[in-house]
């Protein structure tokens, strides 16, 4: 839609406040990575940078410096005389992104540019367009499904569900504090809890009782009266495992459990912690993994425990959120 | 690998086979037969001569060959100008409307060839109802002939040809990715300069396989201007047949031929020659750089 090829059903698109919802996507200052690169296969690397300009009708003095410019910004200049068959797709990449900025468009619009590279290529050319964005400081619109590639590069985020945005923020309001359960759903890991508010504490504080958790003290920045109805979100990374029950604090929760599973990741381990009807994903980081005493083992008891800061609490979430929280399979077969 | 390489060979070996004993052995004779002597009773006879290819030296055949290239040339274009849009809109079509479409550009040929030109010379008949119906509508005068003449044959080989242009365009169009399209009206260009600029190059082979395919037998045309050419319509094409079956001359008719196929030949080898020179240079000039 801002590129101009879906019309909106209903509401207007601005770019620096001018309405560009009636114009055809030629007269928009907007230019489009595709996902396919969409490179023109009939010509070269450098008469496809040039296409804008030359369509524009500028000097062929401007579009030759112009194209040298982009060509030594994107590293192509080996390249130049190649047509898009003859390179690889990182350098594809590079083309498309000098094809589109030597426009100077207001806005470059990136639809999930990055998926047709394998893993290595990806990360190298997330940094690679970072680079550029900072030199050239043209607005990106960065589309992606990749939570990892849309923290890594914006500066805000808009989290869309089914064409509406449910939150607008720099990625650590985003991840730190999601306004709904679908927002901490898709941006990283967590576990769903849910409760009811019991009682308010001083302090922006609340009890919260969640089915088979004895009680809880949260953070209450919400101010969610006592008696409504709450999805605790614990990220796994904040929760911590303590072989014995850690000594009591107002503020510190200690929740009993035992462990169901052990995943070795090297950065971390991974442990799925049954507690009562719930599993629970926890991240423990190792920085003294083989000095350490025994590692944690399959089927042992242990706590849980986490700072009343670290957890969020959201309205109920849905039943459409929990594919997003990825549960792994309890039994083999389930949910296939 | 060899063994694939051999099996390869074995299964084109038949088509092979038929053409060169079908094909190109009876075109070879037919260069023999130019340098043969006729005799008076329509066939060939023995010794050599070059008194057929000094035959078609008469200047008569200079009208002729000038009206078979023309009329080829604007049948050719006005096909691929026809059948772009066409190939275009039958590739960019929901895949249930393509295959509609698709059998309705095939529907033609379930009818004889034959068949279809005499039904063009009843639509244009001076009291056809086609006729009738231009001259209601006030498009043509009373008096206007529109069967007998080269406007006639034009019209009725645009008709013949047309297909035969929508199928190798509109196979180059479906493989083409009208992405491309999108990204070019996204640079900046217009509707029309995006089809030109990108769509056409990107279709560029079906362009030259429907310009060959009509414009080689457009050019051996014979039936259509012999049925609604008349006088004034007459091809290179008919001009050999009555060279066989009027004056059972078949050397004449033969050196005729060969002079079309050459003509024809020629200018290909010389097209397909300068097209591979340039790409080997192209490739070279990507090495140096």
């Amino acid at each position: 839609m801002l590129a101009g090829f879906e019309t909106p059903d209903t509401g207007c698109i601005r770019v620096d406040g001018q309405d560009i919802t009636a114009l055809p996507p030629n007269q928009r200052k907007v230019n489009t990575i595709f996902q396919s690169y969409a490179l023109f296969p009939h010509l070269t690397v450098r008469e496809n940078i040039a296409f804008g300009p030359r369509v524009a009708g500028w000097p062929k003095a401007r579009i030759d410096a112009e194209v040298a410019r982009m060509l030594a910004l994107t590293q192509l200049e080996d390249q130049a005389r190649k047509k898009p068959a003859q390179i690889s797709g990182g350098q594809k990449q590079r083309v498309a992104i000098a094809r589109a900025l030597i426009n100077k468009p207001d806005v470059l619009l990136l639809d999930e540019p990055l998926a047709a590279l394998d893993l290595k290529l990806r990360q190298r050319m997330l940094i690679e367009l970072d680079l550029i964005h900072d030199q050239v400081g043209i607005t990106f619109l960065y589309v992606t499904h990749d939570q990892g590639e849309a923290m890594s590069l914006s500066d805000r985020i808009a989290v869309m569900k089914q064409g509406r945005i449910e939150q607008v923020g720099s990625p650590a309001e985003i991840y730190e504090s999601p306004r709904t359960s679908f927002v901490a759903a898709f941006i990283g890991d967590t576990n769903f809890v849910e409760g009811r508010v019991t009682e308010i504490l001083e302090g922006d504080y609340c009890r919260l009782e969640p089915d088979g958790f004895p009680g809880i003290v949260c953070f209450n920045d919400k101010q969610i009266a006592a008696g409504r109805s709450v999805s605790l979100s614990l990220r796994p990374e904040k929760l911590r495992i303590w072989r014995e029950r850690p000594q009591a604090d107002r503020l510190h929760n200690a929740v009993a459990g035992r462990i169901e599973d052990v995943i070795y990741l090297g950065t971390h381990t991974k442990y799925w912690v049954r507690v009562a009807q719930h599993r629970i994903a926890v991240f423990e980081q190792h920085n003294r993994f083989l000095l350490d005493e025994t590692p944690l083992r399959w089927e042992q008891d242990v706590w849980i425990c986490w700072h009343a800061d670290d957890a969020f609490m959201l309205e109920a979430y849905s039943e459409s959120d929990e594919t997003l929280t990825d549960r792994p399979p309890e039994r083999v077969g389930e949910g296939s | 690998m060899k063994a694939g390489r051999r099996g390869e060979w074995l299964l084109t070996l038949p088509s092979f086979g038929w053409l060169l004993v079908f094909f190109l052995v009876p075109t070879l004779i037919v260069f023999a037969f130019a340098f043969k002597p006729s005799d008076p009773f329509g066939g060939v006879g023995a010794g050599w001569t070059t008194q057929a290819l000094v035959g078609i030296a008469d200047p008569q055949y200079a009208a002729i060959l000038w009206r078979t290239v023309w009329l080829s040339l604007l049948t050719t274009a006005l096909c691929l100008v026809l059948a772009t849009p066409a190939g275009y809109a039958i590739a960019r079509a929901e895949p249930r409307a393509r295959a509609r479409l698709l059998l309705l550009v095939i529907v033609p040929f379930w009818t004889s060839f034959l068949i279809r030109i005499f039904a063009w010379k009843v639509l244009l008949h001076p009291e056809g109802t086609f006729k009738h119906a231009l001259v209601e509508l006030g498009l043509v005068p009373e008096q206007a002939t529109l069967l007998y003449t080269p406007g006639a044959v034009l019209l009725v080989m645009v008709y013949t040809f047309l297909p035969f242009a929508v199928l190798p365009i509109y196979a180059a169009a479906e493989k083409f990715d009208f992405q491309l399209l999108e990204a070019a009206r996204d640079l900046g260009a217009g509707r029309l300069r995006a089809f030109v600029e990108v769509f056409l190059p990107g279709i560029r082979r079906g362009l030259l396989t429907a310009f060959l395919v009509v414009f080689i037998p457009a050019l051996g045309s014979y039936v259509i201007p012999d049925l609604v050419g008349g006088p004034g319509g007459e091809m290179l094409g008919n001009k050999i047949a009555q060279r066989v079956f009027v004056d059972r001359n078949l050397p004449h008719a033969s050196a005729l031929s060969a002079f079309l196929i050459l003509a024809v030949l020629l200018p290909l080898a010389a097209v397909l020659a300068l097209q591979a020179q340039r790409r080997r240079s192209g490739v070279s000039g990507e090495e140096g750089a």
